[in-house]
């Protein structure tokens, strides 16, 4: 045990620092809520009745040598009132794989459901959801950078301000906090540039498990359809492995009437 | 107005679904063109690592066209053309599909020759009525496709599936005396003669008739609910693949020491009732299906293959990726049963079947090793429970450059000769398969 007056300069240290550490306390949570208002802004921003978007994807390996691919994604709210979403990607080239397509719908209790059509096989196969950090489709995206982000399950603070191309933005630090996510996320934490005036993303930076820099995020172009801003093109670079993907999006239309039957096995079969 | 465009209207007309609406985002109109080139060699061994005996090599080009003048319209062609070195029966040219498509919101409609499949599970399939094969070479069982009326009704994740087949045409077989995978005996010991060498004379009249009286219906309805996908089917048609009942020789030389044998095949009246499922439950897939078929017996008196019989195949598949880079491992198994199935027999028995029945109790693995995003390693293995045959495929599948693909493999085959795969245990062999897609 301490001697008493030791104590009891500690006690008093104690009150003394007590209010400074109920305003910081104060400060962090402010902090935390304006950060996920940020990402809430952002959500809604994102989110439309439905979309679609042909893309032209490229990816570039060390050596220089680039294999594209383009095609098409269409997107529509499971429901109207909610964020969870059913996507169709289609791609167009190269030939060998024209008309293969990945159709996933996000459920907000369960599992999401996907399903791959190859047209050499001339069925669909239901494929187990992918692992988060699994790569998506040979790009240097993961599974979890292409699903829709919970605001929930993740952390928030805002750490700074910075530019990015001129353009003011808030760096928010986002954290895995649902259990779940922190056993299977690939990233122990990532830093988002968001445009404040526009809602939107311009950067990520993705640090991996142990803490390190590994991925990075830059969006290229960006263009406002329909009174939603949107990425125009986008790179995604690897720092690990010296490989990047880029994507370029043209021709997009929100809200013009995707049908609900696109979002079927049956239309993901048709392969057109 | 073009008389292409005239045609197109016409008929919408007829198809009573008025003036095509322009969608939102659509591309326009357009033509496709495409070809798939194909070239294949086969060297077959005495065994594995051991001389070279035998080998083949074929070039296939398949010219395409994808015509869709409008959003719900498709307009689809092409052609087989290939060219065996090898095997002269195996050089064919025809039209391997060809169909009109015409797809709204909640039905389709088609018409033409298409590829059809039926069911969920990853090989074997006892739903899979309307596909037929091309069992020229067994071990690559070639997908051909079926001329049919199709049409299918949707609403929500449900579909309703009805499609006619107007006349029967059976999977492709070969009975020459230099294929491979005929399943029939090269050779058979005569009394007083002594060894023959065997040919076979096919007799069709038993085949069924080339007119609507040979039509097959089926239907399918299939559905998603609660993460489980499912569907029910029947089919009232034939079996595609041929018994073949081996006739009294019909010539013979005993000089030459060689005979001709006449062999009817024939197709039987079939009634099949199944359906499928597929599930992921974590990071697995469980998907199978199961089939009841009732068969038209020719001949009372026999037993085996004639009797109704019953298919169940059933397994699970999961992929493991890497997040640091390209790399991932699928692997699947899958176990399937297969009731009533006779083993081919000996010449000596009336009624053969090689390719009806391969299994009673099989286990089915599928491994994919993906090391880059240019190279894996593929294997799949199929070993017979209750016979032990079995077949074995590795091989390595190289992409230098997008639509290109190089295959290096080999096919090895074991077991007692009266067995399935044992029989074609002298046809182990390397393969190597080169194709590009533009």
């Amino acid at each position: 045990m301490k001697p008493a007056p030791l104590r009891r300069l500690v006690v008093a240290i104690a009150l003394l620092l007590a209010p400074w550490q109920a305003v910081g306390q104060m400060q962090a949570d402010a902090q935390t809520r304006d950060a996920v208002e940020v990402m809430r802004r952002v959500e809604r921003q994102e989110t439309a009745p439905d979309e679609q978007v042909r893309f032209t994807m490229r990816l570039i390996e060390p050596s220089g040598r680039v294999r594209e691919r383009t095609g098409v994604v269409y997107e529509r709210q499971v429901s109207p009132a909610g964020f969870d979403e059913m996507h169709l990607i289609r791609f167009y080239s190269p030939a060998d794989i024209q008309g293969s397509g990945v159709l996933t719908i996000e459920n907000q209790d369960r599992d999401n459901d996907q399903w791959l059509y190859l047209p050499a096989y001339h069925t669909t196969r239901r494929i187990a959801p992918a692992n988060r950090g699994d790569r998506y489709m040979g790009t240097d995206f993961l599974y979890e950078d292409i699903m829709r982000e919970r605001i929930e399950e993740y952390r928030y603070r805002i750490s700074g301000e910075e530019t990015v191309d001129g353009v003011p933005c808030l760096v928010v630090e986002a954290t895995p906090a649902a259990e779940r996510l922190a056993r299977e996320s690939a990233y122990s934490r990532k830093l988002i540039w968001v445009d404040p005036a526009r809602d939107l993303v311009l950067k990520v930076d993705y640090f991996n498990r142990d803490g390190r820099l590994f991925k990075r995020l830059t969006v290229t172009a960006t263009e406002k359809v329909a009174d939603k801003h949107r990425w125009r093109a986008v790179r995604m670079q690897d720092l690990d492995r010296q490989h990047e993907t880029t994507v370029e999006y043209r021709d997009r239309r929100i809200g013009a009437g995707v049908p609900e039957s696109y979002f079927t096995e049956a239309y993901l079969k048709r392969g057109q | 107005m073009t008389r292409d465009r005239r045609v197109l209207w016409l008929l919408w007309l007829i198809l009573g679904v008025g003036v095509p609406d322009a969608r939102a985002g659509e591309e326009p109109s357009k033509v496709r063109l495409g070809v798939y080139l194909e070239y294949e060699y086969f060297s077959y061994l005495t065994s594995l690592g051991g001389e070279v005996v035998d080998s083949r090599n074929a070039f296939t080009a398949i010219p395409r066209l994808d015509w869709a003048p409008h959003h719900d319209l498709l307009l689809h062609a092409s052609v087989l053309m290939r060219k065996d070195f090898s095997e002269e029966e195996r050089s064919r040219i025809y039209a391997y599909d060809a169909f009109m498509s015409l797809e709204r919101e909640t039905w389709s409609f088609s018409i033409g020759r298409e590829v059809l499949s039926w069911g969920r599970a990853d090989s074997l399939r006892p739903t899979d009525v309307f596909q037929r094969h091309d069992y020229t070479d067994l071990i690559e069982d070639r997908v051909e496709a079926t001329d049919v009326v199709k049409v299918t009704f949707s609403r929500g994740t449900g579909t309703l599936e009805g499609v006619w087949a107007p006349v029967f045409t059976p999977d492709i077989v070969s009975y020459a005396a230099d294929n491979r995978w005929t399943g029939l005996p090269a050779t058979t010991d005569v009394p007083g003669v002594g060894q023959v060498s065997l040919t076979y004379d096919e007799d069709s009249q038993q085949r069924p008739p080339a007119t609507l009286a040979s039509g097959q219906v089926g239907i399918r309805f299939s559905g998603t609910t609660g993460g489980w996908d499912y569907s029910g089917m029947g089919y009232y048609g034939y079996d595609r693949v041929p018994t073949i009942t081996l006739h009294e020789v019909e010539t013979q030389d005993p000089a030459a020491q060689t005979a001709t044998i006449r062999l009817v095949p024939t197709h039987k009246r079939i009634t099949v009732f199944g359906g499928d499922f597929a599930k992921a439950i974590s990071r697995w897939t469980v998907r199978g299906e199961a089939a009841y078929t009732l068969t038209a017996d020719l001949d009372p008196g026999t037993t085996g293959i004639n009797d109704p019989y019953f298919r169940f195949t059933g397994g699970a598949d999961r992929t493991i990726s890497s997040t640091t880079s390209a790399q991932s491992f699928l692997f699947g198994i899958q176990y399937a049963l297969d009731t009533e199935a006779e083993q081919p027999g000996p010449l000596d028995t009336q009624e053969v079947n090689p390719w009806l029945h391969p299994f009673r109790q099989a286990l089915v693995v599928n491994t994919s090793w993906k090391f880059t995003e240019s190279v894996r390693f593929d294997f799949r293995g199929y070993v017979n429970r209750v016979e032990h045959d079995y077949l074995v495929r590795p091989e390595f599948v190289w992409t230098p450059i997008d639509s290109m693909t190089i295959v290096i493999g080999s096919d090895v085959l074991g077991g007692q000769a009266t067995t399935f795969f044992g029989q074609y245990r002298d046809n182990d062999r390397l393969r190597l398969r080169m194709s590009y897609t533009f």
